[in-house]
């Protein structure tokens, strides 16, 4: 799909803020995508990415007179979704014991952790590497590796301490390559 | 910056291809920092393959049409004052191409105005392009009775044209309009 150049990704805002729906139904059709992969990375659930990529255009819609110009309209989306996958996560994990699996406990406790991967539904191996990083780490690691927001923009789009999203990012960095060195990936 | 403070730094900058100067020179003249990030580097490396990664075009056109169906009721018309000015201004291109089009057309038979025509079709067709799709091309047609033939009397590309403008502009050219 050919994305949208900046000018006109701002003339579609404005229309959809507007209240025009086929405005917001092209930005829908173009972002959809980035959205949707950041809210698969999440959950490592089909289904439950694509309900909440879905959530997140619809609430956007009907909150669209709360957005403010000052944060760009992509990151408003990243925050909507970024909001509704964490609470989703939340409430999965209070019917699912088992929780999260993190990668430290997951080498230590379990002799087969990929097992624990697999039950996540996660198709991508990248996907199930990351998978074992807690919620905040995955979302901060998420978005600044994938969609190389900086740190500063993180904080603004969680509400979070500067500080803490970068010992965030750090502390998934150290994860991930211990991880990576006790599946014996060469570095 | 001793190693510890480099390889914290260096940490904070996993994905990024450009580090800041003084790191930089670290780097140059230190051998364990310097593998360091180049481990970190092939990290990236392998991480970076799902940078790409999106849902299969069917999940996400599943995804798009479901956002449609919620946003449709009980919303607002999403014409404004502005959109329904252009498209005033649409409706009056479409018939101002037919007018100056069975005018020349008559002029080149070179007979006087005394024959009626009426629109006998009204072909609204979609771009092809997907990116494109909310591009309407309008065609009409005229058909001239005292020569029984048919007249191509202009096309129109209407760019971002939205179901209540196609509808109002269908309405007021519907075949049949005398001419």
């Amino acid at each position: 799909m050919k994305h949208l150049a900046q000018e006109a990704l701002d003339e579609l805002v404005d229309k959809a803020l507007a209240g025009d729906r086929t405005a917001f139904s092209t930005l829908v059709r173009q972002l959809m995508g980035p959205i949707a992969a950041l809210t698969y990375r999440m959950t490592g659930d089909r289904d439950a990415s694509l309900d909440l990529a879905q959530d997140t255009f619809v609430a956007a819609w009907e909150n669209r007179e709360s957005f403010r110009r000052e944060a760009g309209f992509t990151s408003w989306l990243y925050r909507i979704a970024s909001n509704k996958t964490l609470n989703y996560l939340k409430s999965h994990k209070r019917q699912s014991p088992t929780g999260e699996i993190d990668l430290a406990e997951a080498s230590a406790a379990n002799s087969d952790p990929e097992q624990d991967f697999v039950k996540k539904e996660l198709a991508s191996k990248v996907l199930g590497f990351t998978a074992g990083l807690p919620d905040q780490q995955r979302l901060i690691f998420d978005l600044r590796f994938y969609k190389e927001m900086s740190f500063q923009e993180i904080a603004e789009m969680t509400g979070r301490a500067l500080g803490t999203v970068k010992t965030g990012y750090r502390e998934a960095i150290i994860k991930l390559r211990k991880h990576a060195l006790e599946k014996g990936w060469q570095l | 910056m001793n190693c510890a403070q480099v390889q914290e730094q260096l940490e904070l900058f996993f994905g990024s291809e450009k580090l800041p100067e003084d790191i930089g020179e670290h780097l140059r003249n230190c051998e364990t920092c310097r593998s360091h990030w180049e481990e970190l580097q092939r990290l990236s490396a392998r991480l970076g393959e799902d940078a790409d990664f999106e849902p299969s075009p069917s999940d996400l056109q599943r995804a798009i049409a479901g956002v449609g169906d919620r946003i449709k009721p009980d919303e607002a018309p999403s014409i404004t004052p502005v959109s329904r000015l252009r498209q005033f201004s649409r409706i009056a291109a479409v018939l101002l191409i037919v007018g100056v089009a069975y005018t020349t057309y008559l002029i080149g038979r070179k007979q006087a105005p005394s024959t009626v025509a009426v629109v006998t079709d009204t072909v609204v067709t979609t771009a092809a392009d997907s990116a494109e799709m909310d591009d309407y091309f309008v065609s009409i047609l005229i058909q001239d009775f005292s020569s029984d033939g048919y007249f191509e009397a202009g096309e129109l590309l209407l760019d971002d044209l939205t179901e209540e403008e196609l509808e109002y502009l269908t309405e007021h050219m519907t075949v049949g309009d005398l001419l």
